[in-house]
């Protein structure tokens, strides 16, 4: 057994977690308080995406647990929630500490909710909830239990999360994170790395991302606020898509219906492509060099004088042509686009 | 007094554990005394038990936890049915099947026979000392082995209300996916039309993606990776109607 293990099923003992693969069901119940208004803890800082659910009455369970890497540091949380909210926050130091927070009408059922914890020695840990079923339980609605975790993880670790519709939020990480969820919002706020997410009806808001971003959501909006890096995807089928102080090299923002406003900065050598299919888009650019605007619409203002090719593109070019030239293509069918461009040097 | 002719056509329901208390019990007793029937019920548990050495294939996670959550919304909504509405349903099906439609004389028949139904559940009610029939179980050991023992086995306390949590989390996968599969069928429509103004090379370019998306949808072995195959599908749809651009779409430029 290892020190990881060791210290998980102590930590088990003491606080009620369910440690799957290394204490089988060894549990003991953490402090519960008694059956009165509970109020979610969970909350997500004021102007970013907002907790849906909140924590239903009765019954409540709330435990701290904190893992010490054996040796290798962990290097990837994989995160499976479907009752609640998530929120991780990195930090500088290298365990993984959790708290988790039950709620659940009466204590039969709030005996029905487990938290599985697995650390794996490659440096991997899994965290998933469930709520058991079986013989005789009596029913009890997924709207009146909850779990929420707040985890703390070294900055230096990954993040792999799903929610239903609970909150996803992801803070202060280096090594990016992939988020999925039904109907939850998702938030994430000052990460590195890659960062992938995907919701189908959970408003998305991406601020202070560095790095390579892939946002899709199916009726939900997306916020981006002071993205950077070499690559920004972001798709959404009924909704709007917003960007601000957008520096990443190769931009594409799609949307089917659902308007598009994109204040951003042209790299040379950038390349921005912004279509809608229904939606009025509205891109602002700040540029550095020579920029290449095509455009293809209902109505087309590119703020400049636009010639039409044979080809149908309606195109302005601002500064001297040059290889390094930025290109902004910006299509809406069904729409009308306007481009302006706002001169940040002489 | 249960014939051979009645018990015959009802055995297949019965290996399924498909028949209610009362005739399941009237089966496995006729069974009991009918070599003639046993057999013919061994044969057909053999050949099951013989399909079950074939091949398994696995239907994608999304399509199980959707038939659980059905089966337990339909278990908990047949067991809240009172016992003359779940007679009155199989007696309906039953009409049905065989189109015919009663006389007033049948009728009057019918419901002297009601009355005494009603007397003889009134009475079993409160006598309340026999044991539930017992299903046959559809994994574990060879159907064939189960015969025996049916009698006897008392029936397992599974019932999932479709209210309850369990049951709910088990139907997300499927919501999620339908909701993909919305949106794909809502780009579809577009895509028809955006079509139309396409080249062949394009037409079948686009033909040959949606196909390989579709094949990695219906072949995913998790929920996720079905949802995943779903979403690439959504956003290449997208590409496709909303830049009308074929090499654009397949990640090329023009």
């Amino acid at each position: 057994m290892n020190a990881v293990s060791r210290a998980l099923i102590a930590s088990t003992l003491v606080l009620g977690f369910h440690a799957g693969a290394l204490a089988g069901s060894a549990a003991a119940q953490a402090p519960r308080a008694a059956p009165a208004p509970a109020q979610s803890p969970a909350r997500v800082p004021e102007g970013q995406a907002s907790v849906q659910t909140p924590a239903p009455r009765g019954a409540s369970e709330r435990a701290r647990l904190s893992i010490e890497p054996a040796g290798r540091p962990f290097t990837h949380l994989a995160i499976e929630n479907p009752l609640g909210d998530v929120k991780v926050e990195g930090y500088d130091g290298t365990a993984v500490q959790i708290e988790s927070l039950k709620f659940a009408p009466d204590d039969e059922s709030l005996d029905r909710l487990h938290i599985s914890l697995v650390p794996n020695p490659d440096g991997t840990v899994s965290i998933k909830t469930t709520a058991d079923g079986g013989k005789e339980v009596r029913a009890v609605a997924r709207s009146a239990v909850r779990i929420d975790l707040r985890i703390r993880a070294p900055r230096a670790a990954r993040i792999v999360a799903a929610s239903s519709s609970g909150a996803l939020e992801v803070v202060n990480m280096d090594a990016g994170s992939d988020l999925d969820t039904a109907s939850g919002p998702i938030s994430v706020r000052n990460v590195q790395g890659e960062v992938l997410t995907h919701s189908v009806t959970g408003a998305t808001r991406l601020v202070q991302v560095f790095g390579s971003v892939d946002a899709q959501t199916l009726a939900s909006d997306v916020d981006l606020d002071t993205i950077g890096g070499e690559r920004l995807v972001a798709s959404v089928h009924h909704g709007r898509i917003e960007g601000r102080r957008v520096r990443a090299r190769d931009v594409e923002l799609t949307t089917t219906e659902g308007r598009i406003l994109l204040e951003a900065e042209a790299a040379l050598h950038g390349r921005l492509v912004v279509s809608s299919f229904k939606g009025d888009v509205d891109v602002q650019l700040h540029r550095h060099g020579a920029v290449l605007v095509r455009a293809r619409g209902t109505k087309v203002d590119l703020g400049a004088p636009m010639r039409t090719q044979p080809s149908g593109w309606i195109e302005s070019v601002y500064g001297a042509v040059a290889t390094d030239a930025a290109l902004v293509e910006i299509r809406s069918p069904q729409g009308n686009i306007r481009f302006a461009i706002i001169e940040s040097r002489p | 007094m249960t014939t051979c002719d009645k018990v015959r056509p009802r055995l297949t329901a019965y290996l399924d554990g498909e028949l209610a208390d009362d005739r399941g019990s009237a089966v496995r007793g006729h069974l009991r005394e009918c070599p003639a029937c046993r057999r013919v019920a061994s044969e057909e548990a053999e050949l099951r038990d013989g399909l079950r050495l074939l091949e398994p294939v696995d239907p994608p996670a999304s399509l199980w936890a959707g038939i659980q959550s059905r089966l337990a919304a339909a278990e908990v909504a047949d067991a809240r049915r009172p016992v003359w509405r779940r007679a009155a349903a199989r007696w309906t099906r039953w009409a049905r099947a065989a189109r015919w439609t009663p006389t007033m004389r049948q009728l009057g028949g019918a419901s002297f026979a009601a009355a005494a139904v009603v007397a003889v559940l009134t009475w079993r009610g409160q006598r309340g000392d026999e044991p539930p029939a017992a299903p046959v179980a559809v994994l574990g050991p060879p159907l064939s082995e189960h015969l025996a023992a049916a009698a006897t086995a008392p029936r397992p306390a599974t019932l999932v209300s479709a209210d309850d949590v369990t049951a709910d989390l088990a139907a997300e996968p499927e919501r999620t996916t339908a909701s993909y599969d919305r949106v794909v069928v809502e780009l579809m429509k577009l895509a028809q039309a955006s079509r139309a103004r396409w080249n062949d090379g394009d037409r079948a370019a686009f033909d040959a993606r949606i196909a390989g998306l579709r094949g990695t949808i219906a072949h995913a072995d998790q929920p996720r990776s079905a949802q995943r195959a779903q979403r690439s599908l959504i956003r290449f749809l997208q590409s496709a109607i909303v830049r009308d651009d074929m090499l654009l779409a397949s990640g090329g430029t023009r």
